[in-house]
């Protein structure tokens, strides 16, 4: 008890508590059994998480750098198709903030519901609230390189990026809450003057933890994202910084695709 | 062939039109092993409008490091960059050469060839500016430096219907201020010697604007681009911007002077602000302009990658190319792009230009 006093006041509770966790999520058995949803443990963590509920949109266009910080936002649709014609539908609302005409934050608030015939178990619960937070920002844009039919004044240029995200949902699939970290390098080809048309992949390493009854559970998986963003869509309109994305992620297992649409916002000064 | 995106605005009467500016940069490296398309058709394109036209030259007239003296081993090549350029303006017409940073033996660097050290880029572009006016040229043709003696500027060229407020950004991005007796010479030097003068006299520029005037201040270096000096393209965009390059959009040097011309456009927007130094053709909506645009293409083989902003409007990525600017009774001012590669050759966007401020 004395050299624990000793630790408080030293240090403080917070890093004791942080160390306590890591060991504990260390020591978790990986997530593996199967839950009442068919969906593994590892997978409803990614599916009731805005990586795995939500699709990706592909890396980031650019804006001045004279632009010291942008605000955006973006509403996104996902659905998840189960067996015997069940499945999750989520929405996301996301605000986006554009540093300096490159890197993104995006903070997401979304929530996800089951279809009606989702709870095999009593207890189970067909709806949940979601969050995440990501940051991206790209590393490098190519010279042209590509000739694209129809588009005939430049060839498609290539940009590389990477994201790092950060999921959290609340109780569902029998779990009391979800968490999953990623790491993505979305890769997109882009092509066009007044719309921009940007094919993109969204390769990503996923970890994710649940947990029941105060014991954490912990997997892994590779997924891939990807669709297709036509950017700047409004200036047929006059207006500017309105993107719309088609997109899936998919986990290369049963029930392991999502599909979904987004609409982002930037106001463009 | 010119794709459907390309957007064209019909093309004035040319009895309508009072005055015509090209807007060519970076055409300090033409390759004489290649057909010299883009300084022919701006040749060509300025014969037509004969008086009423100006040419003006957004930097970097002779790479890679400015004007050697006549004794150096690339004095004739020299001449043949500049001569090459000077062969564009008609008789009775008017060629104007901003300084850039190569003009100035890359910022004073010296450059590829050099020995130059940092004092040595103000002899270097006084060389330019004494040379240009002595080259041959067109009967009638007035060519000549802008602003000229290694000065920062701004000077002002009224035409009927235009105010060109002309700089040389070069002089803000050294980490010294570039100053000697000949600057301070009461009848021959500078204007202005300080940041504070020079953004006081673009405000005083600014407001004494004539009614029907359009202005349009130009310099070799944007306030605004999508190219490698914006930090958006090729394999070290991403570290370019944490380099400090003073040729860097976010360099220290060049972040104050952004800020600070930023700060003197606002107080009365011009319809815009045009700048070379990234190697493509961009037309953007300015910040502090109505329009900015980035014309550094002036030289074949030079082109290079820009990003598409989403402020951008049009965008030629490696390619060669000029604008072109005709401005007609009224406060309506017509854009044309034209570029020279592999996939189209001639006009490829055109846009009517109003003040947006």
């Amino acid at each position: 008890m004395r050299t624990m006093s000793r630790v408080r006041i030293r240090l403080g509770r917070w890093p004791v508590i942080a160390a306590l966790a890591s060991l504990s999520l260390l020591a978790a058995p990986t997530l593996g059994a199967q839950s009442s949803t068919e969906l593994s443990r590892t997978l409803a963590a990614i599916a009731s998480t805005p990586l795995g509920a939500l699709t990706p949109v592909g890396p980031v266009m650019a804006t001045s750098r004279d632009d010291t910080l942008l605000f955006g936002m973006r509403l996104q649709y996902g659905s998840r198709g189960l067996s015997e014609g069940r499945s999750l539908t989520s929405y996301g609302l996301t605000t986006n903030l554009q540093i300096q005409g490159g890197a993104l934050v995006s903070g997401t608030l979304g929530y996800q519901q089951g279809s009606d015939d989702i709870c095999v178990e009593t207890g189970c619960d067909d709806h949940r609230l979601m969050a995440e937070a990501r940051y991206s920002n790209n590393l490098i844009t190519t010279r042209p390189f590509l000739r694209v039919p129809f588009f005939t004044d430049n060839d498609a240029t290539g940009t590389a990026a990477l994201q790092f995200g950060v999921g959290w949902a609340e109780k569902g699939f029998n779990e009391r809450q979800h968490w999953t970290a990623d790491i993505t390098v979305p890769l997109s080809l882009a092509v066009g003057q007044r719309v921009r048309v940007v094919p993109f992949l969204t390769p990503s390493f996923a970890f994710a933890w649940g947990t029941t009854d105060r014991k954490w559970s912990r997997g892994q998986r590779f997924l891939v994202g990807g669709g297709i963003s036509a950017q700047e869509i409004g200036k047929w309109m006059g207006l500017t910084g309105l993107d719309v994305t088609f997109g899936f992620q998919r986990a290369f297992s049963p029930h392991g695709t999502t599909l979904g649409a987004t609409v982002s916002w930037m106001h463009v000064p | 062939m010119v794709g459907c995106r390309t957007a064209h605005a019909p093309t004035p009467n040319p009895t309508g039109v009072v005055e015509t500016i090209f807007l060519i940069g970076d055409a300090g490296e033409p390759d004489p092993r290649l057909p010299a398309t883009v300084l022919d058709s701006l040749a060509v394109q300025a014969a037509a409008v004969g008086s009423r036209g100006t040419i003006l030259f957004l930097g970097d007239n002779i790479y890679p490091s400015g004007t050697a003296d006549s004794s150096a081993v690339n004095y004739g090549d020299v001449l043949r960059r500049l001569d090459a350029q000077i062969r564009t303006v008609p008789s009775g017409g008017t060629g104007i050469f901003l300084p850039g940073n190569h003009d100035w033996s890359d910022g004073g660097q010296g450059g590829f060839f050099g020995a130059a050290t940092a004092a040595d880029g103000l002899l270097i572009v006084r060389r330019q500016g004494r040379l240009i006016p002595r080259r041959p040229k067109h009967p009638g043709a007035t060519v000549m430096m802008l602003p000229k003696g290694g000065c920062p500027g701004p000077v002002v060229v009224d035409r009927e219907r235009v105010r060109l407020i002309l700089l040389d950004s070069q002089w803000w991005l050294h980490n010294y201020i570039v100053r000697d007796s000949l600057s301070d010479d009461p009848e021959n030097g500078c204007s202005t010697h300080t940041m504070g003068e020079i953004t006081q006299a673009v405000r005083d520029s600014l407001k004494t604007t004539h009614p029907g005037q359009s202005v349009i201040v130009a310099s070799h270096h944007p306030l605004r681009t999508g190219g490698p000096h914006g930090g958006y393209c090729g394999a070290f965009a991403l570290f370019r911007r944490w380099a400090n390059t003073s040729q860097d959009l976010l360099g220290k040097s060049y972040t104050l002077m952004r800020d600070s011309l930023n700060s003197a456009l606002a107080t009365r927007p011009p319809l815009i602000y045009a700048a070379g130094h990234d190697h493509s053709l961009q037309v953007m909506l300015g910040r502090t302009s109505s329009y900015a645009l980035v014309s550094g293409a002036g030289s074949i083989g030079k082109g290079e990658c820009a990003a598409r902003l989403r402020q951008s409007l049009y965008v030629g990525q490696a390619t060669s190319g000029f604008m072109r600017l005709d401005f007609v009774p009224g406060d309506s001012v017509l854009l044309r792009v034209y570029r020279y590669d592999s996939h189209v050759e001639g006009e490829v966007y055109s846009r009517w230009l109003r003040d947006r401020k």
